[in-house]
This record gives structure tokens, C-alpha cells and sequence, in this order.
């Protein structure tokens, strides 16, 4: 779809789209008055496609990954005029019941602390096979065989055995994996995976990565991978949507992103990651840090931290606009091609 | 797993040791010659006061009276009562197992019921029915159990006759019951002593029990488990599973404190267990059933302490290749 | 949140220096009269204590005084003896206002003798060094574990029957373990931070540190402990005294009146009301405030800044 750049992008037929956020909007009830951690967030994943969601902390992220299923809880309050379109239906309007029957059968998360998310008095073979069981009323030898297959599939050596052992005898890397068994073994259409490297050693990383490549092949699940490193998303991601105070800032193809980064703080990330080639002495940073939910400036919200903000971005709150072709850019700079010329012209000095 | 067993048997031997030795100085230390009120004594024959005299070695000097007093111990000869006329370990033998019942009756129920309000509360948590339950649990907490157990006496057998108002058994009819109301009548005189430690131990482990699970909601295999699909109830499960462990270790916490609740609820009851037996002989200055009881006592309590540990540890199987 | 028994308590939120009351409104005193449940104990404790103070003011009638045994025994509550008489025709009112003040002072006294005992106890094993630690710690486990209502008995059982100064002794001593154990884990926390260094870098002697530097910080869960140990001490006196082994006559307690009112338990009810309601609502009072008091040992309590 081609639209000519400047003008604001609407929102695209998504009637192909394995899941469709509409206008999500997340605020929470705190003391210091009301948090809008999500606002305004628009955007759908194909099937079998990777979507990266990449953004410092504070910007979002994780609230719109648990929102997609449904795990907000008070304070916390989804807005009513929000949808969440998937599989024909709007996953804000289902049951409880029938959101159950989404969540770890259509749609699954893996979580960021491998450490913690699993219960450390039952056995990772009953943890997995219990998803069985629930989704699918399968017999208790049924479902612990599927475990035990699902062990294998992730890449745990001897399965029956690891099946029988607790968490507290895994390695945080081997419990990773069985995390990611537990998600996958109803082969749901959407796996939301929230910094599943973070809490990792490196060298671990890039196994789960590529763990999480091979699975996606093989099972044709779409993959939504949350993270702040935006390493990870070069490995894994083919569209990426760059996150920053409740909004998506930046949306594009990874190629894309990495070659004509728009948005001054996809910039400004990009610069920030060390490179094997660098050769620079200092790592640029971005200045200013993230702004409270509770209190998100007014106009451009990355104004205060924007090399190039002039007064339009005090007085007005950008809509996102189209760069080309599908990549689209939360900032004026769209809509004030001499203005971006000069900027360009500045940095290429 | 087994370097614990093996240090609280330790313990419990350390302790029947220093009880002993208490009671020994104490005796010596009181005023008056040991056991001198003894010779006053009418019920004590010759041949009695002269066994005492050799057991206690009271002519011979202090140091070898401990010795024997202790190797005496150890054999599991605490002499003679006065008042029943027989060995003192065969009163014990017959008394501890009356505790027993009593004391495990009420612990399983207590338990049980504790975790059941306990979760209940964390469930509905900040509910008319969480405040309720919580008024509730602390006001028992704080009753003495010999108050509570007074006033279910007077509420449910003498003003409401349904239950018997002392005892273990019925002393006239038991000879001529058969097994099935033997139990029966037995289960009778157990329901009012048994409720009075079960309505508090229950309300210390109901308030233990909501404190830990609402501890243990927050983390992070309950959002697991609520992404799982799992349905409320289920989650609850996984909450609760975790959250039992540190209320079983409180159970052997609470033993001493249980047995002491005992003695209370014995001696209001008229139940012929180990807290009877010991005011009674109190009372009656049988001091050879005084000191087996207290002695035995203070071991019994450290081994049920120890049990419970024991359960504590291999609930959790973090702890139970250890 | 606290998983060991009552007396522990979350020695990271315990504030290290505590603001200092710019106003009366953030002392720990204001903030159990703010919320009504602990006022209201409070309030009833101070009468309580009041009735004990001006007992031999407050009693109509002199409790070992028994004036009718044929006519006046066993009376039913009324005008004249408002907690009714008992089989001895004494006046149970009278006979419980001073119960209060022989009940309220063993149990004040006493738990004064345990938390001294407990706080020297508990600072000895945390300052002493690992060896000193071990060993009295040992030794405080062991204690634990024996039925305090066993240790009195044990006792009891070898000197008879006990004055008040006795009882007052055996129960203090009976009482202090688990303050020594508090103490010695809140301790054992303090010492590792900068001001006991910083103390200790300028030469103080350890017994200096210890009662200028570190017993400030502590004086909070000993607050805590203490009161708990007040209720405890009230039950355990009146226990004793039920099972007849309290205060010798004619001296009344609240555990001797509970004791005489046994057999007469149906006929003469009151005679058991009366300490009953007594040491309920006395330990339920004591119990509210120390669990207040232990939310304001972690800070619970300050007005949101």
C-alpha cells in the first residue's frame, strides 16, 4: 500500500490479519494520579509473521502484550472503546470463559523472568501437560506424553526425565525453554514473547533466539516479540514497532527501520547500540529520561528529548505519519520535508 | 534430611536431660531435705520410702545421687507412683496415647480448617466475609483455652445437655458396649475438648494462611498460570499448594504451644491424658509422676515438633533431595 | 509479610532513622489513637490500670470480707453486689478490682523481667561473636520447645505453692526466649550497617555500642514483643491460677476467681463471667495494639508524604 509521505496513515484493512489491535488504550489508578501506560496503540500482525516491539522501559510495552490477553487487572483498566479483533472476534468483549479458551491455546506468552514464572512445587512435566489437560480434556497420560514431547521439541535432553524434575533443578536457560513448551504445546496462532532473553546469560540468548526461529518454521505461529534490545530484533523480527510514552513512534519493515530510521528516538536507539565495527569511544545516549505515564507532555511527547523540537511540537500531538510504502513516523519531520532536509543535512556533517 | 532427624533427637535428648537435672536441682534446692515431707506422708510404707531412699541415693553424696537419678532416667525407670500404686512409665503408657488422640484430632481438623478459611479469605480478599472471618479468627486467637473451654462446658453440656461433661468414656456402661460404640462413645467425650484447641489453633493458622497466600499471589507463576488459561479456582490451587508450606512448618511451631492448650483443655474436661496426669499428681505431690510426666512430656513435644518439620520438609520438594 | 510466630517482623522496613516527630500527629502514640479500634483498646487499658491504682478507693466492699455465709452466698447479680457473691458471700466486685491490680501488676512485672532478660540475652549472642552465638542461640531453641505452662508446673511442683514475688519471678523468666531470639536477629542486622562501623572505627567499646548506638533501633520490636508478652503473661497467670497453683489465698486474681467459679459453674455463672470477659477483652485489647505497633515498627503508619 502506497500512500505519498506526510499525509497521516489510516488505518489499513486488516481483514487478513491474524490479530488486529484497534485504539488500545490502558490506564491505571495509581496515588499519583491516573497512569496512561497504553495510549492509542494501533497495529496487527499477520499470520506467521514476526512483529518486534521494541522501547525503553516505562514506554508500554509489556501492558500492551498482557493486554492482547486480557491479563490487565485492577488498578488497571482497559478503555471500553478499545478492540482487539482475533480469530473474528473481540477478544475485549469475550467471557471470562471464553478468554480462557484463547489464552495458551490460541494465543500464549512467555514471560521475562524464567526464574520465577513457574511454580516451584509442581514438576515442569505437570505444568506443561495441566495445558493439555484444561484445553483439551486429555488424559492424564495423554497429556503428560505430550509434555514430554513438547521437552524434546525445545531441545531438553532425556525429556522423560526432565519432566519429572522441579524448576529449582533447571538452569535458567532450560527453564526458559520449557516456558516456551508451555506456550507453544496447544500450537497457538500467536506466541507474545515479553523479554524472553533478558534475564538470560548471552550465550543462552542466542539459543532461545534461535530456538524461537526454528519453532516459528516449523509451527507457522505468528510471533509478537517484545524487548528493549534492539539486537534481539535484528535477529528475529521482520516489522518492527518502536514504542515511546504509551505510543507506536515508528512503524516499519525491518530493513527498513535499520536503513531510514525516521522517528529522531529510533535514532537515537539505533545510535546508542554498540557496534562491532565501532569506532567511536563514547556511546551516544539518549538524553532526558522517560517522562511519567501520569503525566505525559503535551504536543510531541518526545519533545524534551528531541535534538530537533521547535514550538509546532509544544502546540500539537503528531498523529503517525507515512514515510513510504508502509513505514510510518510518529513526528512532524513527515509532514516538513525542508525541515527534515536541513536536520539530515546537520547530522550527515 | 537426615542430619535434621538426627540433630532434634538430639535435641530431645538434650532437653529430657535438662529437665531432669531442673528437677533434680530444684528438688535438692527447694526447702526442707528433699522429700522430707515424704516421711509425713501416710501413704508412703517403709518399703516405698526405702526404694525412694536407694533410687535418689539420698545418704550418699550429691554428685552420685545425679548419676543414678539420671541413669535411673535413662532406663526408663522413673520409679514408683504414689498415688497409683504402680510404675510410673506405666501410667505414662497409658496416658500418652489419650493426649495423642486428642492433641492429633484436633491438629488435623484445626489445619484443614484454617487453610480452607485461610484461603477463603485471600480469595475474597478485602470482602465483607475477609473482615468477618478475620474478626473472628483474632478474637479466638487471643482466648485463653481454658476460658473457651469453660464456656463451651457450660454452653453444650450442662446448659445443652448434648455432650458429656467429663471424661473419656462412660465409666458405667463401657464394659458392656461393643467395639463399634465404644468408638462411639469415645468420639462423644472427644468432640467439646477437641473443638475448644481446634476453634484456636484453627484461627492461628487461618490468619498464617491468609498472610501467605496473599503473599504468594503477587508472583510471577500465578500470571503463568493465569496465561495458561487456567480458570480462577485452578490458580488459586497453584497459589495454594505454594502457600501451604510455610503454615505446615508453623504447625511444628505451634506443637508446644498445642500441648500446653492440651493441658488446659484436659484438666477442664476431666480427659485422662498427659495434662491431666500431671496437676493431678501436682496435687497430690506424687513427685516420682510429677517429674516422669514433665520429663516425657517436654520429649514428646520435641518429637511431634520434629514430625511436623519433617512434613514441612519433604511438602517441599526444593527441600526434599536435600 | 511475617512467617515465623507474632514476634517477627520486617526488620528491612523498620526505619533506621526515624523521622523525627516534627509534629505530634507522626509519633507511633498518635497513631494508635487515630484509628478507632486501638483507641478504643487503649482506652480500656488505662482504665483498667486506673482500677488497679485506686482499687482499695473503687471497691465497695472489702474482698476477703465475708459477711453472711447462710444467706449471702451465691447470690445472683444485683444492685448491691453487682457481679453477685460467691460461696463465701465475698462480693465478686470487690474481689475483682483487686484482682485487677494483683493480675495487671504480675503481668506487667513480669513481662519487665522477661524483656530485660531477652533484650541483655539477645544482645549478648548478637555481639558476642559467632561461637557465643551459636551456643546461647542452642540454648533458646531448646527452651522454646518445652510448654511454658510445663517449665511453671515443673516448678510449681518443687517449692509448692509460690508468693507473688515468685510467681512474678518464674513467670518473667518463664517468658523472655523468643525476645532474645527478636533481638538477636534485629540486632545481628543493625551491626552490619555504617553508623556501628563508624562507632567502632572511633574506639567505643562494644558494651557502648551496644546500649547507646543499637538499642535505640531495637527499642521498636522490643515494644512489640513486650506487649505481646503482656497478654501472654496475663494468660499464663490466670492459667496457673485456674489449674490452683496461683496466688495464695485470700489474695484474688483473675485466675483464682475463674477457679472458685468452676464448681459452682452452672449455679453461680457469674462467678466465671466476670475473669472470663476480663482477660478476654484485656488480651484482645493488648493484642490489637501490638499488632498495631508492629505495622508502625515498618513505617506503616506515616501519612502518605
Amino acid at each position: 500500500m502506497t500512500s505519498p509521505s506526510g499525509i497521516a496513515a489510516s488505518e489499513p484493512a486488516a481483514s487478513d490479519a491474524l490479530i488486529d489491535v484497534q485504539n488500545l488504550r490502558v490506564a491505571f489508578s495509581t496515588p499519583a494520579g491516573l497512569a496512561r501506560a497504553v495510549d492509542g496503540v494501533s497495529f496487527s500482525i499477520a499470520p506467521g509473521e514476526t512483529v518486534g516491539m521494541v522501547g525503553e522501559s516505562g514506554c508500554g510495552k509489556t501492558v500492551t502484550g498482557l493486554s492482547l490477553l486480557r491479563l490487565i487487572e485492577p488498578p488497571g483498566l482497559i478503555d471500553p472503546a478499545s478492540r482487539i479483533l482475533f480469530e473474528g472476534r473481540d477478544l475485549l468483549r469475550l467471557s471470562e470463559r471464553e478468554i480462557r479458551r484463547v489464552r495458551g491455546r490460541r494465543i500464549a506468552m512467555v514471560f521475562q523472568e524464567p526464574m520465577t514464572a513457574l511454580n516451584p512445587v509442581f514438576t515442569v512435566g505437570d505444568q506443561i501437560a495441566e495445558v493439555v489437560r484444561v484445553h483439551e480434556g486429555a488424559s492424564r497420560r495423554a497429556a503428560w506424553q505430550r509434555a514430554v514431547e513438547m521437552l524434546e521439541r525445545v531441545g531438553l535432553s532425556s525429556p522423560a526425565e526432565r519432566a519429572k524434575q522441579y524448576p529449582h533443578q533447571l538452569s535458567g536457560g532450560m527453564r526458559q525453554r520449557v516456558l516456551i513448551g508451555m506456550a507453544l504445546v496447544m500450537r497457538p496462532a500467536l506466541l507474545i514473547a515479553d523479554e524472553p532473553t533478558t534475564a538470560l546469560d548471552v550465550t543462552v540468548q542466542a539459543q532461545i533466539l534461535e530456538l524461537l526461529r526454528e519453532l516459528q518454521r516449523d509451527f507457522g505461529m505468528a510471533v509478537l516479540l517484545i524487548t528493549h534490545d534492539l539486537g534481539v530484533i535484528a535477529e528475529t523480527a521482520t516489522r518492527v514497532l518502536v514504542m515511546y510514552g504509551g505510543e507506536i513512534v515508528e512503524q516499519a519493515s525491518m530493513d527498513e527501520l535499520f536503513a531510514n530510521a525516521h522517528h529522531p528516538y529510533t535514532q537515537g536507539l539505533l545510535a546508542a547500540m554498540p557496534r562491532v565495527d565501532d569506532t567511536r569511544e563514547r556511546l551516544t545516549t539518549i538524553p532526558g529520561t522517560v517522562p511519567p505515564p501520569t503525566a505525559w507532555p503535551s504536543g510531541c511527547r518526545f519533545r524534551d528529548r528531541c535534538p530537533h523540537a521547535w514550538d509546532r511540537t509544544s502546540r500539537e500531538h503528531p498523529d503517525l505519519f507515512v514515510v513510504s510504502g508502509s513505514h510510518t513516523s510518529r513526528c512532524f519531520l513527515a509532514q516538513e520535508p525542508e525541515r527534515r532536509r536541513a536536520v539530515v543535512a546537520e547530522q550527515t556533517e | 534430611m537426615l542430619a535434621l532427624v538426627v540433630r532434634r533427637l538430639l535435641v530431645a535428648v538434650v532437653i529430657a536431660f535438662l529437665v531432669a537435672t531442673l528437677s533434680f536441682v530444684l528438688v535438692h534446692a527447694a526447702p526442707g531435705e528433699p522429700f522430707a515431707a515424704l516421711r509425713e506422708d501416710a501413704r508412703i510404707t517403709e518399703e516405698m520410702a526405702q526404694r525412694i531412699r536407694e533410687q535418689y541415693g539420698l545418704d550418699r553424696p550429691l554428685g552420685e545421687q545425679y548419676v543414678r537419678y539420671i541413669g535411673s532416667l535413662a532406663r526408663a525407670d522413673f520409679g514408683e507412683s504414689f498415688l497409683q500404686r504402680r510404675q510410673v512409665s506405666s501410667v505414662l503408657r497409658d496416658a500418652l496415647p489419650n493426649s495423642l488422640l486428642l492433641m492429633a484430632t484436633a491438629l488435623v481438623v484445626a489445619f484443614t480448617l484454617g487453610v480452607a478459611l485461610g484461603a477463603l479469605q485471600a480469595y475474597r480478599h478485602g470482602s465483607r466475609v475477609d473482615k468477618a472471618v478475620g474478626g473472628v479468627s483474632l478474637t479466638l486467637a487471643s482466648v485463653p483455652e481454658y476460658l473457651l473451654a469453660i464456656a463451651l462446658l457450660l454452653a453444650f453440656a450442662y446448659l445443652l445437655p448434648i455432650f458429656p461433661t467429663a471424661g473419656m468414656r462412660d465409666p458405667v456402661m463401657w464394659r458392656f458396649m461393643s467395639p463399634l460404640q465404644r468408638i462411639t462413645d469415645v468420639a462423644r467425650h472427644l468432640v467439646l475438648p477437641a473443638t475448644t484447641l481446634v476453634l484456636i489453633v484453627a484461627s492461628v493458622v487461618a490468619r498464617y494462611q491468609r498472610a501467605a497466600l496473599l503473599d504468594v499471589l503477587p508472583d510471577d507463576f500465578i500470571r503463568t498460570a493465569k496465561a495458561k488459561g487456567l480458570s480462577r479456582p485452578r490458580v488459586l490451587m497453584h497459589a495454594l499448594r505454594n502457600a501451604l508450606l510455610p503454615t505446615i512448618t508453623l504447625i511444628g511451631l505451634l506443637f508446644p504451644a498445642l500441648f500446653g492448650g492440651a493441658v488446659f483443655v484436659e484438666n477442664v474436661f476431666g480427659w485422662p491424658g498427659m495434662g491431666r496426669t500431671i496437676v493431678d499428681a501436682l496435687v497430690a505431690r506424687d513427685y516420682p509422676l510429677v517429674l516422669g510426666s514433665l520429663v516425657i512430656g517436654s520429649v514428646f513435644v520435641v518429637v511431634g515438633g520434629l514430625v511436623a518439620d519433617l512434613a514441612a520438609m519433604s511438602a517441599d520438594p526444593r527441600t526434599r533431595a536435600a | 509479610m511475617h512467617r515465623a510466630t507474632p514476634l517477627s517482623y520486617d526488620v528491612a522496613g523498620a526505619p533506621l532513622d526515624a523521622p523525627a516527630p516534627e509534629t505530634w500527629r507522626r509519633t507511633p502514640v498518635a497513631a494508635l489513637w487515630r484509628d478507632g479500634g486501638t483507641r478504643a483498646a487503649l482506652l480500656l487499658l488505662i482504665a483498667l490500670a486506673l482500677v488497679a491504682i485506686l482499687a482499695p478507693w473503687l471497691a465497695p466492699h472489702d474482698p476477703a470480707a465475708q459477711p453472711d455465709i447462710i444467706t449471702l452466698k451465691n447470690q445472683a447479680p444485683s444492685v448491691a453486689h453487682p457481679f453477685g457473691t460467691d460461696p463465701y458471700s465475698r462480693d465478686v466486685l470487690s474481689r475483682m478490682i483487686y484482682g485487677t491490680r494483683v493480675s495487671l501488676s504480675i503481668a506487667i512485672l513480669a513481662m519487665l523481667l522477661s524483656t530485660f532478660v531477652g533484650t541483655a540475652y539477645g544482645l549478648t549472642a548478637a555481639l558476642g561473636g559467632r561461637f557465643t552465638d551459636a551456643v546461647l542461640m542452642r540454648g533458646v531453641d531448646t527452651l522454646l520447645a518445652i510448654p511454658r505452662i510445663l517449665l511453671l508446673l515443673g516448678v510449681v511442683a518443687m517449692w509448692g505453692s509460690l508468693s507473688v514475688p515468685a510467681l512474678i519471678v518464674v513467670i518473667g523468666l518463664s517468658g523472655w526466649f523468643a525476645a532474645a531470639r527478636l533481638v538477636r536477629t534485629q540486632v545481628l542486622a543493625l551491626r552490619e550497617r555504617d553508623f556501628v562501623t563508624a562507632a567502632r572505627g572511633l574506639g567505643a567499646r562494644t558494651s557502648s555500642i551496644a546500649v547507646r548506638h543499637i538499642l535505640p533501633h531495637v527499642a521498636s520490636p522490643i515494644l512489640v514483643a513486650a506487649t505481646f508478652g503482656i497478654g501472654a503473661a496475663l494468660v499464663i497467670e490466670a492459667g496457673l491460677a485456674y489449674l490452683g497453683f496461683g496466688v495464695p489465698e485470700p489474695q484474688a486474681s483473675w485466675g483464682s476467681i475463674l477457679r472458685e467459679g468452676h464448681d459452682v459453674l452452672v449455679s453461680a455463672w457469674w462467678l466465671s463471667a466476670a475473669p472470663g470477659a476480663a482477660l478476654v477483652i484485656s488480651v484482645l485489647a493488648v493484642n490489637v495494639i501490638a499488632d498495631r505497633l508492629r505495622d508502625i515498627a515498618s513505617g506503616r503508619h506515616l501519612p502518605r508524604a
